[in-house]
């Protein structure tokens, strides 16, 4: 779906400030890949390459096979990638909250009865149609960022990139998401990207990448990536509370295990070693 | 220092299209030195409200009171009220608006008149505490990283000294790393120089590590209020109005039914039934 070849990437002609130092990524059909890295790592210079907002500086970047370079294909790799930028405020675009909504398929071409119907499916995935006649400036800053998520759905594109799509977002809401965003993933196999600096989120994905000083640095499922805690903190990064429990414990010489991410896995983990006790 | 809300209401657009009531009747009162945690769902009204702690807005009915002022008294003096309470807005990067990152922290004490080497010095205690390196100040503020931006506009009303620090999501886009500095930072202000801050914030974690008292908003009306330990193990409630707890806490509750609300709790009480392999 989405292949960068030695991506390199530069803010300003002749800068030595190697935003993004050599990347080499590919991102399959299908997939669910959460994006980690410190503030300034590269995590949105990097998505913008997705749907050829940014151009490479050096290398190369494929989308569905397109290269982004090709200006003639400009059009057809932003329809297949759609993106929800990490500023809602940047995103939306109308007076009204429906129409913001509708404007992607609008510009795509979509007959008005097929609009009306998939912009009602958007705002009801979000859980905002209640505000569908409203101002989107006049909301409050986790109803805007919902929102902004709707216009993307209802673009209907191959592959999601979200950029901190639930910074503002209350817990419920944020599960919510990242739900909505598994059964996009699961039932229609939609590619998703999801840049976020929570790990509990990442935890949902199939893939997580970390990012540091424009490189990626670490790259594989959640366990694996997750099971790395001393490495993880020393990028600025943190891991699941549960796993940081664990890693507690087992440095007091406890015997706890190092791939526990979730309540579930660390009802089990516990359960077990209570039992260990009394042998 | 205290600030006192009484019955505060708040209609946006009263009598328009988009009319709303944001807040009804809410009283509380805040004592000098509190640090104070306010979580609640998306558009439950807690931004709303901060909005009221430095006369920004005025309740349509109802009062509030900052340090003695009632804001919407006639002869209000609000921009004492603006000198006394610092706040940092929801999307604070919406705020950067000079050339470089360093005029825009800057921006509040030259306009408090200060002397250069006073500015100086404010602009350099700010950014350590919110670490801002300095090879970013001299850059615009619109060719840094979100996260970056956060730190400058939090650091913008560090600047300013305030007696109370209102952050409005502070955290939100800053990775853990950077979360975990600011918010021991502001601790530590809390601590030593017994600053009042009031938190908005999402991160349930962040509020159980930082805050002493705890205000839970639903549909514009303070629904809970107690010690985070207090709030949080009753978190099914919570998960009804769009919250939730810790993961360990709900982790200990399952399997011993204790209330914890950080990691260091629940390893102490582990520590204390598990035997050493
Ligand atoms: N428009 C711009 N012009 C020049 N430099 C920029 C611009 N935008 C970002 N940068 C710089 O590029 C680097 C990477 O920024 P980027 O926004 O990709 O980081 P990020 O990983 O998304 O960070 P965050 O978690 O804070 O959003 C940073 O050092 C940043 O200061
Ligand atoms: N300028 C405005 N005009 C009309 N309604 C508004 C305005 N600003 C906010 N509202 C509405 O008032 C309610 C409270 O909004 P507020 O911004 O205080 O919520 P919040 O608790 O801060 O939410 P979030 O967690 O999403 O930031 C929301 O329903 C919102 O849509
Ligand atoms: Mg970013
Ligand atoms: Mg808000």
């Amino acid at each position: 779906m989405i292949i960068t070849e030695n991506l390199e990437f530069r803010y300003y002609e002749g800068s030595n400030e190697e935003v993004l130092d050599n990347i080499n990524l590919k991102i399959e059909k299908g997939e669910f890949v959460a994006v980690l890295g410190h503030n300034g790592s590269g995590k949105s210079t990097l998505a913008k390459h997705f749907n050829a907002i940014l151009l490479p500086s050096g290398g190369k970047v494929y989308v569905g096979g397109m290269d982004t370079l090709d200006e003639s294909l400009l059009y057809e790799i932003r329809q297949m990638t759609g993106m929800v930028f990490q500023n809602p405020d940047n995103q939306l675009v109308a007076t009204i909250v429906e129409e913001d909504v509708a404007f992607a398929p609008e510009n795509l071409g979509v007959p008005s009865q097929e609009i009306r119907k998939i912009v009602d499916w958007a705002l009801e995935t979000v859980g905002m149609s209640e505000y569908k006649r409203h101002a989107p400036h006049l909301l409050s800053g986790g109803q805007k960022q919902r929102v902004a998520i709707a216009g993307v759905l209802a673009m209907k594109p191959k592959c999601i990139v979200l950029d901190e799509p639930t910074a503002m977002l209350d817990p419920i809401g944020r599960k919510e998401v990242i739900a909505t965003l598994s059964k996009l993933n699961r039932e229609e196999n939609i590619t998703i990207v999801l840049i976020t600096h929570n790990m509990d989120e990442a935890v949902c994905a199939d893939r997580v990448i970390v990012m540091n000083t424009g490189s990626i640095i670490m790259d594989g499922t959640p366990k694996q990536v997750f099971s790395r805690v001393d490495e993880i903190k020393s990028l600025g990064l943190d891991v699941p509370q549960v796993a940081e429990l664990m890693h507690e414990l087992r440095k007091e010489g406890f015997d706890a295990p190092s791939d526990v991410l979730t309540i579930e896995e660390g009802y089990k983990a516990i359960k077990s070693m209570l039992e260990r006790n009394v042998q | 220092m205290i600030i006192k809300a009484e019955n505060l209401s708040y209609t946006y657009s009263q009598g328009g299209p988009f009319q709303k009531d944001a807040l009804h009747a809410v009283s509380f009162t805040i004592k000098k030195g509190e640090f104070i945690g306010i979580i609640g769902h998306t558009g439950s009204g807690k931004s709303t409200l901060v909005q009221h702690l430095n006369g920004l807005l005025k309740p349509t009915s109802g009062k509030i009171y900052i340090d003695g002022i009632d804001t919407s008294g006639k002869k209000a003096d609000l921009k004492a009220v603006r000198a006394k309470v610092g706040l940092v807005f929801q999307y604070p990067e919406h705020q950067l608006f000079e050339e470089t990152v360093r005029r825009d922290i800057a921006f509040a004490p030259t306009n408090m008149g200060l002397s250069k080497e006073e500015i100086e010095e404010r602009v350099e205690q700010a950014c350590a505490l919110v670490g801002i390196s300095k090879d970013i100040l001299d850059k615009s503020p619109f060719e840094i990283s979100g996260g970056q931006k956060r730190r400058v506009a939090i650091a913008g009303v560090l600047a300013m000294k305030p007696q109370v620090l209102v952050l409005d999501e502070p955290t939100a886009g800053l990775d853990p790393r950077g979360r975990e500095e600011i918010l021991s930072q502001i601790k530590k202000l809390h601590k030593d120089i017994g600053i009042t801050v009031i938190l908005v914030s999402h991160g349930m974690e962040d509020i159980a590590n930082t805050v002493e008292r705890l205000f839970v908003m639903n549909k514009g009306k303070i629904a809970m209020e107690g010690t985070p330990l207090e709030v949080y193990s009753r978190y099914e409630e919570l998960e009804e109005i769009g919250l939730s707890a810790p993961q360990v806490t709900k982790l200990m509750k399952r399997l011993f039914n204790v209330n914890v609300c950080t990691v260091a709790q629940a390893k102490e009480y582990l520590m204390g039934v598990l035997k050493r392999a």
